[in-house]
């Protein structure tokens, strides 16, 4: 049924909160925009604090969100915000405490408002979501990085489980081990926080070019998962492969079923 | 149930101030309220759409018309000459002409909107009404509302103090 079942036209569907829901779902979805209609009046700011209307804003926006601004990648992860006052998001607001034993932290991509940083010691990634602050640590999994496969060569991408679930998420890590230059495979393996466990690992061999290899400006380096970040494409995870490979330059992980294609 | 051309089946709608429309069941199934009642066999040879006046209710069945997929024998030539962008956009502008009404219709469409549950009048009318307010000062937007401002003026310190960047 829907929200209202009496419609009458003498009261304004300001009165009816369901209406009024209905129409303070379409603010824009700058940072700003909530706490602006909240000062309104008192009724406008239960509506917007319910945590259920928070989570049906985001769902409606979420084809549209403003970009705040960018992470600098480059060593010191600060915040760039984008936007001009009122919707200027500050620095200090979304800035990682830094844990000392973490060493030199590696971003690996934001997605879905998360972003994923790779550690070194021990070898960890931080699932970071700046909004709230919450962190969580994983270990990588120790069988990713046997057979001469360092943390360099390492990437990963984490996403939320389904759209508009801002409770889960998953991470997916992904490295190409393999024994010489001509003997290449991929490797990758899935974290669930909904399981929070690893799955198994999903390996796919990637083929080897004679060719590439005695012409290629990579003659000597193993084919490996290239350092830039995954592209997520429909239900596929991409990466760039470096070396000396045949065929298309990306192995393909389905985010949603986690099987290696 | 009455039919009319080849192969379109027809359905009263009845308004309370006793009008009646005659229109095609898709049309009428742009409202989920409506094509529940036709599923579920509830409709006879005529629907009472309580408390929506025939004024609102003809504006509602010409968004219908508008919107309804233009599929089978009739739609195929349009859709098979007109891509799909040109008609997105042909849409959008019939839609800004169409909601350029004095706000107590509006304020009615948005009602009859919800109770028909039609999803794509609700977005327009209720996105009008946001955009017609979401730029004004506070001042305005409880002018609009007819309300007044209660909150105490501690309390309304307060929330401007804890989110002041919003209000730079």
């Amino acid at each position: 049924m829907p929200a209202s079942s009496h419609p009458s036209s003498q009261a304004s569907p300001l009165e009816d909160g369901n209406l009024l829901r209905e129409i303070l779902l379409r603010l824009p979805p700058d940072p700003s925009s909530l706490p602006r209609a909240s000062l309104a009046c008192t009724r406008w700011r239960d509506h917007v604090a319910d945590p259920g209307f928070r989570r049906r804003f985001r769902l409606h926006h979420r084809r549209n969100p403003p970009l705040l601004g960018f992470f600098d990648g480059c060593g010191s992860l600060d915040f760039l915000p984008t936007l001009d006052a009122p919707d200027r998001v500050a620095p200090e607001r979304f800035s990682l405490k830094r844990d000392e034993g973490d060493g030199v932290r590696r971003p690996l991509g934001c997605r879905h408002g998360l972003m994923l940083l790779l550690v070194p010691k021990p070898l960890r990634v931080i699932v970071w979501d700046p909004v709230t602050g919450d962190q969580h640590r994983l270990d990588v999994p120790p069988g990713l990085t046997t057979n001469e496969c360092y943390e360099s060569v390492i990437n990963g991408a984490v996403l939320r489980a389904a759209a508009g679930d801002a409770e889960h998420f998953k991470v997916v890590m992904v490295a190409a081990d393999g024994d010489g230059v001509e003997n290449r495979r991929a490797v990758a393996c899935v974290y669930s926080s909904e399981t929070g466990a690893w799955g198994g690992f999903i390996t796919a061999p990637i083929p080897y070019d004679a060719d590439a290899h005695a012409s290629g400006l990579f003659w000597r380096f193993s084919t490996s998962i290239y350092i830039d970040h995954a592209v997520l494409a429909g239900d596929s995870l991409y990466w760039q492969l470096i070396g000396n490979f045949e065929g298309e330059a990306e192995p393909v992980c389905n985010a949603g079923a986690g099987a290696y294609l | 149930m009455a039919t009319r051309e080849a192969g379109k089946k027809m359905i009263m709608l009845k308004s309370p101030d006793g009008m009646e429309f005659e229109v095609e069941e898709a049309v009428a199934m742009e409202s989920q309220t409506i094509r529940k009642m036709i599923e579920d066999d509830c409709a006879d040879t005529a629907i009472l759409i309580p408390n929506i006046n025939s004024k609102i209710l003809s504006r509602v069945i010409e968004y219908c018309n508008k919107h309804v997929p233009t599929t089978g024998a009739t739609g195929a030539a349009a859709s098979d000459t007109v891509a799909p962008a040109a008609l997105a956009e042909d849409l959008k502008i019939w839609d800004a002409e169409f909601i350029k009404v004095n706000r107590a219709t509006r304020f009615d469409l948005i009602q009859a909107a919800s109770y028909l549950n039609i999803k794509g009048l609700l977005d327009l009318t209720s996105q009008t009404t946001i955009d017609t307010i979401s730029d004004n000062s506070l001042e305005e937007i409880r002018s609009f509302l007819s309300t007044k401002n209660d909150y105490l003026p501690e309390e309304e310190q307060t929330i401007r103090r804890e989110n002041q960047w919003a209000f730079q």
